[in-house]
C-alpha cells in the first residue's frame, strides 16, 4: 500500500517536474520591443526620413545603454584615480547592433537605390513571409530583367540571414520564425503608397 | 477520304463528271475528315446546267485543321460560274468566306480541275488576315500536291487574336503587341506527308510579351529562312533590336550589323541534332558547333559542344555567362578581355572545357577579390584523363590586400586538382608561399582542398593602411603546416607570427568561415607576449607608458571582420624587470575614456606637477559578449578594480568601478584619445 502511495508520489512529481520544465522553457517573445527593432532596420533599408511618415521617429541606435551623467565622471579624492567607463544597461530591448546584422543592412540599404524604382512600378512586391518577390517581370525593361531577378534573390538571401542572426544576436535562435514574422508585417506596413504586397487574396497595392 | 455518317443525295442523278451530262447534285454530311483534317457539317451544291455555266457552292460549319491547330467557321465557297470543258472544269471568279476566331475572312478565288490527269489547281488571292493580305496557290496530283503562302503587312495584334484561345493569353495582355510580318511559303508534300517546306519570314519593329514576362521582344527586326525536306532542315535567323528569352538577354543595335544564328540538321521524332551550328553576335561572341535537344512542349539540352572563336568582354560575361552564374560568387564581376576556346555542356552542366585567356580582367564588384591580366589555358573535363592548366596575373586582390605578378600551374583530372610546383604569390611587400595544395569537388558545390606552405614576412604598416587600420610597425609571418578548406570553412593548422612592438602576437587554431560569403566569420586564439608598451602607446598617440604588456585572447570571434566575442587578457607580465612609467598624458587619456572632466583638476594640482609616475602593475581584462565589455584589472580595488597599481611616489592607481562597459562606445572613445592632440596644461 505504501509502496504504491509512494509510487504514485514519485509519478506525480515527475508530471510537475516535466510541466514546471515545459514553463521554464516557455520564452517570452518580446513583440513591441521585436517590432520597435524591425522599423528601425526596414526605416534604414529604405532610407526613410523619420518627418514626412506617420511612424514614430528613429531612436538611436545605442539608446538602450546609454551611460548616466554620475558614472560619467572621473572623481578625485586622496590621489586616487577613479576610472569610470560608460556602463551598460540590462537590455530590455531586442539587439540589433552586430557587425553582422550592420553588415546585412548596408547591403540591403545599397541594393535599395537599385530596387526603389522596381518596388515604385510593381515589378517587385513583398510576400507575406518576408520576402520579395518578382510580382511582374514586364514591368522591367528587358535588359534589366536578368538584373532584377538576381537582385531579389540577393535581397532575399539577405533577408533570411537577417532574421537568423537577429535571433542569435538576442541568444535565442528559435525566436527566427517570429522574428520573420514581425519583419513580414513590417515590410508591409512600411511601404510606401502604390506598392504591392501579397495580401490575403494575392497581390495588393498599396 | 472516309464519310463519317449520312449520305443524303437531295436530288436525283449521276454523281460522276461524265461530259454532255447535266448533273443537279446536292449533298450534305455530318462530317468528313481526311489526313490532317476534319470537316463538320457540309452542304455541297453542284449544278451543271444542259448549256451554259455551272455553279458550285460549298458550304462547311466547321473546319479543322488539328495539328497546327487551326479551326475555322462558317467557311462558305461560291463559284458562281462554273465552267465545264471538255477535260476541265474551272471556276475564274468564286469567292470565299469564313471565319478564323473573331476575324471574319473573305477572298476571291479560282480553280481549274482537269479531269483527264486527274489534276487541281487553285488560288485564293486578297485575303485579309490579321489587318495584311494573303495569297494561296495550290497544286493537287493525284497524292502529290504543292502550296504556296504570300502573306503580307500581318500585324502583330492581328496574328495573336487568330490564335487559339488558350495560345492567344499566353501573350501579355497589358502590353500592346506592336511589328508587321511578311511571310512567303512553299509546301510540297504527299498525302499527309509534308516533304518539303521553305519558308522566308520576316518580322519589322516587332514588340511582344508573353504573361509572365520571362520571353519578350522589343523593336525587333527578324528575319528567318528555313529550308526543311524530309526530316532534314536548314534554318538561318538574323535579328536587330532587343530579345530576351530568360535567362537571356540579347542585343543588337537597329542599323548595325544582325545577331546571326545558322543551323543545319535532322529532327528524328522529338530529338533534333544540329550537326552545324555558327552564332555571331557581332563584336562579342562567334561560336561554331554542335547542339541536339528534346522538344516536348519544353526544350530539353541533350548536348552543346561549341567553338568559341573570339569571346569579347565584357559583353560576352554579361550575355552569356552572367545569367547562369548571378547566384555564385562569380555573378557581379567588371570584366575586360578575351578567350578564346571550346566547351561541352550536358543537362549536367560543363563537361569539358578547354579555354585561352588573354588579358582577361575580373573585379568584383562587392570588391572582395580581382585579378588584372590573366593569362593563360584552362583545360578540364570530367573525365578521367589528367590535364593541365596554367594561369598568371599582373596583379590581383583579395578584399584589400594586394597581390603581385604570379603564375599558378594546375594538374587536374575529373574533379581533383593539384598545384605540381612550390608557387609563391606575392603579397603586399611578403608572399604566401604554397608548398603544395590538393583538392577535389572541382565544378560541384562541395570544393574542398587543402595546402600547405607559409606566409614569408609581410610588413605591417602596408598591412595595417590595406586595412585602414592605425598605422602598425612590425612583420607577420609564420608556417603553416597544413590549412584545409571543406565546407565553405578554412581551417589554419599551425601558427602564424605576428612581430610588432618589439613583442609578438601567435595567431593559433585559425578559422575562416564563408570568406567571400555573405558574412564572413574568423575564429582564432591570440597569444600576445612581451609588446613594448613605449612603441605602442607613441603609435597610438596615446600618452606614454614605458613597460611590457603580454597575456591572452581567446576564442576571438570576427563577424565581417568585427570583433564579436572574446576574452582578453592583457596586463604586465610577471617577473617583467623592465622600467614601468606612466605619463601624465597617459593617465588623462585613460580618463578621458570615461569622458573627461579630470584633467583640469589633475593639471592644477599637486599631482600635476609630475611628467610621469611609477606603476607596479598594469592591465585589463575585457571579455566581449553581445557588445559589452565585461571588464576587470589587474587585482581587485574597494569597490572596484585596479588598471594601473601604482608604486612609489607621488602614488597613482587608476581604478575602474564599471564592470559593464558599451564596446562601441569604448572604442569610439580609444579613436578620440589617439586623434586628439591631448590637453593643453597650463
Amino acid at each position: 500500500m505504501s509502496r504504491s502511495v509512494s509510487r504514485t508520489f514519485a509519478w506525480l512529481l515527475g508530471c510537475l517536474g516535466l510541466l514546471s520544465a515545459c514553463v521554464t522553457i516557455n520564452i517570452y517573445f518580446p513583440a513591441a520591443a521585436a517590432e520597435k527593432a524591425a522599423d528601425q532596420i526596414i526605416r534604414e533599408v529604405w532610407q526613410e526620413q523619420p518627418d514626412g511618415h506617420s511612424a514614430p521617429p528613429i531612436s538611436p541606435p545605442d539608446q538602450g545603454r546609454r551611460e548616466t551623467p554620475e558614472t560619467n565622471r572621473l572623481a578625485w579624492r586622496n590621489g586616487l584615480l577613479d576610472f569610470v567607463l560608460p556602463a551598460a544597461q540590462a537590455q530590455a530591448n531586442i539587439n540589433i547592433d552586430t557587425p553582422a546584422i550592420n553588415q546585412l543592412k548596408n547591403s540591403m540599404a545599397q541594393r535599395y537605390r537599385q530596387l526603389a524604382p522596381f518596388y515604385d512600378n510593381g515589378a517587385v512586391g513583398l510576400t507575406r513571409d518576408g520576402l520579395l518577390a518578382v510580382r511582374d517581370l514586364n514591368a522591367a525593361p528587358l535588359n534589366q530583367r536578368n538584373a532584377l531577378k538576381q537582385l531579389v534573390n540577393q535581397e532575399n538571401k539577405d533577408r533570411r540571414a537577417l532574421y537568423t542572426e537577429i535571433a542569435k544576436a538576442n541568444g535565442h535562435p528559435e525566436w527566427e520564425g517570429d522574428i520573420r514574422a514581425t519583419f513580414a508585417r513590417q515590410w508591409i506596413s512600411n511601404a510606401r503608397s502604390g506598392w504591392w504586397y501579397q495580401g490575403k487574396s494575392g497581390w495588393t497595392q498599396k | 477520304m472516309r464519310l463519317a455518317a449520312c449520305v443524303a443525295l437531295g436530288t436525283a442523278g449521276p454523281s460522276t463528271i461524265a461530259t454532255g451530262a447535266e448533273i443537279h447534285l446536292r449533298t450534305q454530311m455530318d462530317a468528313l475528315s481526311g489526313a490532317g483534317w476534319n470537316a463538320q457539317d457540309l452542304d455541297i451544291s453542284l449544278e451543271r446546267p444542259a448549256s451554259g455555266s455551272g455553279s458550285l457552292q460549298l458550304a462547311i460549319a466547321r473546319f479543322v485543321l488539328p495539328d497546327l491547330p487551326l479551326s475555322l467557321e462558317k467557311l462558305q465557297v461560291n463559284c458562281p460560274d462554273l465552267l465545264w470543258e471538255s477535260t476541265q472544269v474551272r471556276c475564274q471568279a468564286g469567292t470565299l468566306q469564313t471565319a478564323l476566331g473573331a476575324q471574319a475572312i473573305v477572298g476571291r478565288g479560282e480553280f481549274t480541275y482537269h479531269t483527264d490527269s486527274p489534276d487541281l489547281v487553285f488560288s485564293l488571292t486578297e485575303l485579309n488576315l490579321a489587318q495584311g493580305r494573303v495569297t494561296l496557290q495550290g497544286h493537287w496530283q493525284g497524292d502529290a500536291w504543292q502550296l504556296q503562302v504570300q502573306a503580307d503587312a500581318l500585324t502583330s495584334g492581328g496574328l495573336i487574336q487568330l490564335l487559339p484561345a488558350a495560345w492567344a493569353r499566353q501573350f501579355a495582355q497589358d502590353q500592346q503587341a506592336a511589328g508587321h510580318w511578311r511571310l512567303a511559303g512553299e509546301w510540297a508534300g504527299r498525302g499527309a506527308q509534308v516533304e518539303r517546306t521553305q519558308l522566308s519570314l520576316t518580322g519589322k519593329d516587332l514588340t511582344l510579351a508573353d504573361s509572365s514576362g520571362r520571353y519578350a521582344a522589343q523593336n525587333l527586326n527578324l528575319e528567318l529562312q528555313t529550308d526543311w525536306r524530309q526530316e532534314q532542315f536548314t534554318a538561318q535567323l538574323g535579328f536587330s533590336g532587343q530579345l530576351y528569352l530568360e535567362p537571356l538577354f540579347l542585343e543588337a543595335p537597329q542599323g548595325r550589323a544582325p545577331l546571326q544564328l545558322t543551323l543545319r540538321g535532322r529532327r528524328d521524332g522529338g530529338r533534333w541534332r544540329v550537326d552545324a551550328l555558327q552564332l555571331t553576335d557581332p563584336g562579342v561572341l562567334q561560336a561554331q558547333g554542335r547542339l541536339s535537344f528534346a522538344w516536348n512542349d519544353t526544350f530539353v539540352l541533350q548536348n552543346l559542344s561549341l567553338e568559341l572563336r573570339e569571346a569579347v568582354f565584357p559583353a560576352f560575361y554579361e550575355r552569356y555567362l552572367q545569367p547562369f552564374v548571378a547566384d555564385t560568387v562569380l555573378g557581379d564581376l567588371e570584366t575586360h578581355g578575351r578567350l578564346a576556346g571550346n566547351v561541352e555542356l550536358t543537362p549536367d552542366g560543363l563537361r569539358r572545357i578547354r579555354i585561352e585567356l588573354s588579358d582577361l580582367d575580373l573585379d568584383d564588384r562587392q570588391g572582395r577579390f580581382g585579378g588584372q591580366n590573366l593569362n593563360g589555358e584552362v583545360d578540364w573535363g570530367l573525365d578521367d584523363k589528367p590535364r593541365r592548366s596554367h594561369l598568371d596575373w599582373r596583379s590581383g586582390r583579395l578584399y584589400r590586400l594586394s597581390l603581385g605578378a604570379a603564375r599558378l600551374a594546375l594538374e587536374t583530372q575529373n574533379d581533383h586538382f593539384r598545384i605540381p610546383a612550390r608557387t609563391r604569390i606575392p603579397v603586399l611587400d611578403g608572399a604566401l608561399v604554397i608548398e603544395r595544395l590538393q583538392g577535389q569537388g572541382l565544378g560541384t558545390d562541395d570544393l574542398q582542398w587543402q595546402f600547405d606552405g607559409e606566409v614569408s614576412p609581410i610588413s605591417l604598416e602596408p598591412l595595417s593602411s590595406a586595412l585602414q587600420w592605425p598605422p602598425l610597425k612590425g612583420q607577420i609571418s609564420g608556417v603553416i603546416p597544413a590549412a584545409r578548406y571543406a565546407a565553405h570553412r578554412l581551417t589554419v593548422d599551425g601558427a602564424l607570427i605576428v612581430r610588432l612592438f618589439k613583442g609578438q602576437i601567435t595567431l593559433n587554431d585559425l578559422r575562416l568561415e564563408d570568406p567571400l560569403g555573405q558574412i564572413p566569420r574568423t575564429f582564432a586564439n591570440l597569444t600576445i607576449q612581451n609588446l613594448d608598451l613605449l612603441s605602442l602607446t607613441q603609435t597610438f598617440n596615446f600618452g606614454k607608458i614605458e613597460g611590457k604588456l603580454g597575456g591572452q585572447v581567446r576564442d576571438l570571434r570576427l563577424e565581417n571582420w568585427q570583433p564579436v566575442y572574446f576574452d582578453a587578457e592583457l596586463a604586465t607580465p610577471p617577473g617583467d624587470d623592465s622600467r614601468r612609467r606612466i605619463s601624465q598624458r597617459a593617465v588623462e587619456n585613460i580618463s578621458a575614456l570615461g569622458g573627461g572632466g579630470v584633467t583640469e583638476a589633475l593639471s592644477r594640482g599637486f599631482i600635476g606637477m609630475f611628467e610621469s609616475f611609477r606603476y607596479k602593475r598594469l592591465g585589463i581584462r575585457c571579455r566581449l559578449v553581445n557588445a559589452v565589455c565585461e571588464m576587470d584589472g589587474v587585482a581587485p580595488a574597494p569597490r572596484g578594480y585596479y588598471l594601473v597599481e601604482g608604486g612609489g611616489l607621488p602614488r597613482i592607481d587608476v581604478i575602474g568601478y564599471t564592470r559593464r562597459v558599451d564596446w562601441p562606445e569604448l572604442l569610439a572613445r580609444l579613436k578620440a584619445a589617439a586623434e586628439s592632440e591631448g590637453p593643453v596644461v597650463k
